[in-house]
């Protein structure tokens, strides 16, 4: 039943994307880019329907799960009525000559990262400490058939532990979707639902880097993209069943949804605000990614003068960003790191310099650890950046531009928490930090590398064996691609 | 016929990538594989789920249970009991009068509840006991 309910989530977000996006050549893309924003798209829908049907309905099991069969018959329909696509012709998608050896390459690196995944999740299969102390423990309290449920979001849960355990505030997509397999599943606790969702979101993350820059900047910065990402200690905390790998989907699979509605249509945006929507239903750092990334896209909006753009994209993101806020403010406990902070601690906090260093520090060690040595995704892309020079026409591009300043806000705004967080510091950054790079790699990736000329755009091809038709003679001809 | 030509230049810094990024990804694959071997279950979350199974079935439906322990409230291991008894939810101040005893190592229960104005109901064997307040 878990792989039913698994393949019914992925074919509703499946759907959603057919409807909203065009068909990508060649078919690999397409395949992949809807597959994996399916995955992840409809574990966010179907956690957020799934905790609706429960405050609205109540927990029962049946309504649960006919409710999702509505939903799925919805995506089928409108699937059905926008079956007719144009057809988008992803050109440098395709490789050639000695581009096919980054194939094996990235292979390589899958065939070390599925069974890093598979042991480490044999060894601690109850993930990391913040799977089972907060989210596989709300998801147990969620998924019960009476009205024990809502102490997933009580005031008193965990409060005996002490304040830094009390996360019922933390928002609910990773807890609902979890407690919904195990709705459907009939049993409430086993571990392999957590580890389908830990695999699913971290297989989706790269399907959804690899295949948006497949389609928007060809085989090359797709494959080194899904290299330099399995590189990172994204691959170590994948298996930690944290919510940072999900929002870390959200948040790549936002930007790749911006640039490929940017490079064809508007309605894509929809998709865009879903995922940022999602962002902010799956963590805390999502809301602060939804106000800026929102703000993003109302200033490339203004740049480019494209008001439409922006009402389709609040369109996608209404319904999940209320749902997370709703529950911020009506059903969530005030339990959160910095709900009980006083202002004028607060206040002490940001004028304390010596914290400041300290971060820095603690980011700059962190950030460093990030990779093995000299093989650092950093280094990797500067390396790149050297050999492959940026284009300037490229970083000129609104859509660009706000991306990137949206993503280095966020950063900026993990630096900000940090100087402002009422808990201990050195335990705050110790506790956190790494996670907080696994969920942005995804996306500085696919940013960075977006940026680059890639290989493709940089070749000469030769025409052979040219008859000239004045002279009559054999000539090579070169033509840049 | 097409022949593709690729600058020496970006072929070199894609090759250079992509044999970097596959040292890391070997780099953390070896590390990663060496701890797995010693971090099994690194806080016993499945052996607690285990030693409190049969207090969980035993425990009244939607029950809000108080906590004791040997250990104090060490987070750790009161939250993997939390883990483990959901749905019944630890409290400070349990309605219900009962409270979860988890021990580390064997103890007069009864003297210990005596102590903590408690009454022993049951032992549930490996450190698992089940107390009821006797007074306020």
């Amino acid at each position: 039943m878990l792989i039913v309910s698994l393949l019914s989530s992925t074919a509703i977000g499946y759907l959603l994307a057919r409807v909203l996006l065009p068909v990508y050549k060649p078919a690999w893309t397409d395949l992949l880019l809807k597959v994996s924003l399916g995955a992840g798209l409809g574990a966010g829908v179907t956690s957020g329907f799934y905790f609706s049907t429960r405050i609205l309905i109540g927990p029962s099991r049946a309504i649960s799960i006919a409710t999702e069969f509505l939903l799925l018959a919805s995506a089928a329909a409108g699937f059905w009525l926008a079956r007719r696509k144009r057809i988008v012709i992803a050109a440098h998608a395709v490789p050639c000559g000695l581009l096919w050896s980054l194939l094996p390459a990235f292979a390589v690196a899958l065939a070390l990262a599925v069974p890093l995944f598979l042991d480490s999740t044999a060894s601690n299969p109850y993930g990391a400490w913040d799977a089972w102390a907060i989210w596989n423990q709300r998801a147990r309290f969620l998924a019960q058939p009476d009205e024990s449920w809502r102490r997933a979001f009580s005031p008193l849960l965990n409060q005996i532990a002490g304040a830094g355990a009390a996360h019922g505030d933390y928002p609910m997509l990773l807890s609902g979707y979890i407690a919904r397999c195990w709705t459907w599943m009939d049993s409430i606790g086993g571990v392999a639902a957590p580890i389908a969702t830990a695999a699913l979101f971290s297989a989706a993350t790269v399907g959804v880097l690899v295949s948006a820059l497949a389609i928007l900047r060809g085989w090359s910065m797709a494959m080194i993209a899904g290299l330099i990402l399995l590189g990172t200690a994204f691959q170590l905390i994948s298996p930690w069943q944290y919510a940072d790998i999900p929002i870390g989907f959200y948040y790549v699979s936002s930007f790749a949804l911006i640039q490929l509605a940017d490079a064809d249509s508007q309605r894509i945006l929809v998709l865009a605000g879903l995922a940022t929507g999602l962002a902010a239903w799956t963590k805390n750092e999502g809301l602060l990614f939804a106000l800026l990334l929102t703000c993003a896209v109302a200033v490339n909006g203004f740049m480019s003068k494209n008001w439409r753009g922006m009402a389709v994209f609040a369109m996608g993101a209404a319904a999940p960003l209320a749902l997370a806020v709703c529950f911020k403010f009506f059903m969530a406990p005030p339990t959160g790191t910095f709900g009980q902070a006083s202002l004028g601690d607060t206040m002490h906090r940001l004028v304390e310099w010596s914290r400041y260093l300290k971060i820095a520090k603690a980011f700059w060690i962190e950030g460093v650890a990030q990779g093995a040595g000299i093989a650092h995704p950093i280094l990797c892309l500067a390396a790149l950046g050297a050999c492959l020079k940026v284009s300037m026409e490229r970083l000129r591009q609104p859509v660009i531009i706000c991306s990137l300043a949206a993503l280095l806000a966020v950063y900026a705004g993990y630096f900000c928490a940090y100087v402002i967080t009422p808990l201990d510091l050195n335990w705050h950054l110790n506790t956190s930090l790494d996670r907080l790079y696994a969920q942005l790699w995804p996306s500085l990736l696919f940013l960075v590398l977006g940026i680059f000329k890639t290989a493709e755009e940089l070749a000469t091809t030769t025409l052979t064996n040219q008859r000239d038709r004045t002279t009559g003679r054999t000539k090579n001809k070169k033509v840049k691609r | 016929m097409q022949t593709v030509h690729y600058p020496t230049r970006a072929l070199l810094g894609l090759g250079a990538v992509a044999l970097l990024s596959l040292y890391a990804a070997f780099s953390f694959y070896s590390q990663q594989i060496e701890r797995n071997k010693i971090q099994k279950d690194a806080y016993q979350v499945g052996a607690e789920e285990q030693r409190l199974e049969a207090l969980k079935k035993e425990l009244p439906p939607g029950a809000m249970v108080g906590y004791v322990s040997d250990l104090g409230n060490e987070a750790g291991i009161l939250l993997a009991a939390q883990y483990a008894l959901v749905p019944a939810l630890l409290v400070e101040r349990p309605p219900s009068g009962l409270v979860v005893g988890n021990f580390s190592r064997p103890t007069d229960y009864v003297e210990f509840g005596r102590a903590h104005g408690l009454l022993l109901l049951k032992d549930y064997g490996y450190g698992v006991t089940l107390f009821r307040k006797t007074g306020p």
